[in-house]
């Protein structure tokens, strides 16, 4: 077994009545495509927003290397290693693509007001290193060509590419996709599945939302399938296929 | 440093000189607030009443002290400064935006009690600070302030307060402290408001606390929005149309602050970004008023 990268014991987040993840136990282990999937409503952006630290579990352990990382701010837990897209797209929309990926970069650089005032050697040297980071990413994610465009005049699916060069820019450890391939193309799909196993094979273990089955059970080494805040199962595509108590949920809610 | 002045005085109306001043004056004031709200995207009500901790400081401290006028200039930028982290701070980490609401009392409050100190000279205002800004004096300030916006915008700091502007969520999970940056943002604007301010209180010799208030900071508000939020051209710009434009037209200052009404709702229907803007100002209004508590009311999924 390999080294458990993630651990969620009992995670739980309740929006005032609302239980929207119960008592959630997940392992995401070091090097793999890891899904998580389930209805729509089923919790899965909350997980995700309380491993970012966007929430504070109501109860709960995250571990992320060991230490426990619940209740941290964001941006403590970017500078641990964590990066995320966002499933409602979040850029900085009337910044340049490229600008929006040197902010991912934020955690790999440390200038600061001084040094942004005086400029001392180091400040070049530093933004040098950030541009071309940010030129590198830009270019895996096929965005080279559009650095110079403003984030809102990009199309959708170029958009999301740009949302996973400005989380790749940091240099993550663990790499959260929240429903990457909504609103492409057949054929950008197919560029990303590719784009994302290039990610994994460069040692960045993924962990992914998304609701196109086809996608999601092509790439994925293993899923955990979430309702109404509870995990059914957790398994390798085909294992989660055949379960009875998977069908049953998605069958169920597309029915009702 | 005024020979410059000396000379142009020669071929030039001295009232003309002291509207060019006054212009610098404004420009670097505005410059101040354009970093708060067009490129960080805070709204402050009350930029004017960091001008006038910085008028009054460095005029006192000149008066007090008799210590050299860059020396007060720059001591007036500093408590303005600190004014702003005192002001900032406490606003901006309540989840919200509070930040207008808080410039806007403080505003007021700070007019409240600059009228009733002794120090200050009360409703009769603070009379007697000797004359010690040139034009040259301010235009090598307004370039120097310029410099400095250039350089922080185009930096690690100032990316990171344009991706506070565009989403703070977003910026937060690129490891982006946003309170930090805000409050060192506003404290920064501040700053220079007050440095505009000593500037000010040492070229018209006279100050009083009905200088400095809503309606200057309104004023200036609207400096940064004419020109197009978010740029330096464009502040520049909106500074030197709304300041010269009542000169040559020769409004009456009553009907000032009823042009500048008309003038943004004139912009927020046909060009809310500005003249040279890239960020459009209803975008931002309607941000703020629609902002809520952090983690109940804003999924970021
Ligand atoms: N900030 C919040 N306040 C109140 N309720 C919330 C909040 N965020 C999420 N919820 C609720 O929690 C539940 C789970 O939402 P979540 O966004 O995690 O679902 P999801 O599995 O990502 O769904 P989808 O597939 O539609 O994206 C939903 O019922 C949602 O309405
Ligand atoms: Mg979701």
């Amino acid at each position: 077994m390999s080294e458990v990268l993630l651990e969620l014991r009992g995670v739980t987040v309740r929006f005032g009545g609302l239980t929207a993840v119960h008592e959630l136990d997940l392992n995401i282990e070091r090097g793999m495509i890891r899904a998580l999937i389930g209805p729509n409503g089923a919790g899965k952006s909350t997980v995700f927003n309380v491993v970012t630290g966007i929430y504070r579990p109501t109860a709960g352990s995250i571990r992320f290397r060991g230490e426990e990382i619940a209740g941290l701010n964001p941006y403590h837990i970017a500078y641990r290693g964590i990066a995320r897209t966002f499933q409602n797209i979040r850029l900085f929309k009337n910044s340049p693509v490229l600008d929006n990926v040197k902010v991912g970069r934020h955690p790999r650089s440390k200038s600061n007001v001084l040094g942004a005032l005086f400029r001392p050697p180091g400040f070049k040297a530093e933004e040098r290193r950030t541009t071309e980071a940010s030129l590198k990413v830009l270019d895996l994610v096929g965005l080279l060509h559009k650095k110079d465009e403003l984030a809102k005049n990009l199309s959708y699916g170029e958009q999301r590419r740009l949302e996973i060069a400005r989380a790749l820019v940091s240099d993550p450890v663990l790499l959260l996709l929240d429903e990457p391939v909504a609103g492409m193309n057949p054929q950008e799909k197919a560029k990303l599945m590719e784009l994302i196993r290039n990610i994994r094979d460069r040692g960045v273990t993924v962990f992914l939302v998304e609701h196109d089955m086809k996608f999601v059970m092509a790439l994925s080494e293993k899923i955990t399938v979430l309702d109404y805040g509870r995990k059914i199962c957790t398994g390798t595509p085909d294992e989660v296929q055949a379960d009875p108590r998977v069908i049953e949920a998605y069958l169920g809610k597309e029915v009702g | 440093m005024s020979m410059l002045d000396d000379f142009l005085r020669q071929f030039i109306n001295p009232y003309y000189i002291q509207v060019l001043m006054l212009l610098g004056i404004y420009l670097i004031a505005a410059l101040g607030l354009h970093l708060i709200t067009g490129v960080t995207g805070q709204l402050s009500f009350g930029h004017a009443a960091f001008m006038s901790v910085g008028a009054y400081g460095a005029a006192l401290i000149n008066l007090h002290l008799d210590l050299p006028f860059l020396i007060c200039l720059l001591a007036g930028g500093l408590l303005a400064a600190l004014a702003g982290v005192f002001v900032g701070f406490p606003s901006m980490r309540l989840a919200g935006d509070y930040l207008g609401i808080a410039t806007l009392g403080f505003g007021e409050i700070l007019r409240v009690v600059f009228m009733n100190l002794e120090i200050t000279g009360g409703a009769r205002g603070l009379a007697g600070i000797p004359r010690e800004t040139s034009l040259l004096t301010i235009y090598v300030l307004v370039i120097l302030t310029i410099f400095a916006l250039h350089r922080l915008q185009n930096s690690r700091f100032g990316r990171a307060l344009v991706a506070i502007r565009e989403d703070e969520i977003a910026a937060e999970c690129m490891g982006i402290k946003s309170l930090w940056y805000k409050v060192g943002a506003f404290a920064i604007g501040s700053f220079f408001a007050g440095i505009a301010g000593g500037l000010y209180a040492h070229l018209l010799q006279y100050l009083n606390p009905g200088d400095f208030g809503f309606a200057r900071s309104f004023e200036l508000l609207c400096f940064v929005v004419l020109g197009g939020l978010g740029s330096i051209p464009g502040t520049v710009l909106g500074t030197t149309i709304l300041t010269l434009a009542p000169e040559v037209l020769r409004f009456s200052s009553e009907y000032r602050m009823m042009m500048y009404g008309l003038l943004m709702v004139i912009m927020m229907i046909f060009r809310p970004r500005g003249l040279l803007g890239g960020v459009d100002l209803m975008r931002l209004v309607k941000r703020v008023l629609g902002s809520r508590r952090r983690g109940t009311a804003t999924p970021a999924g």
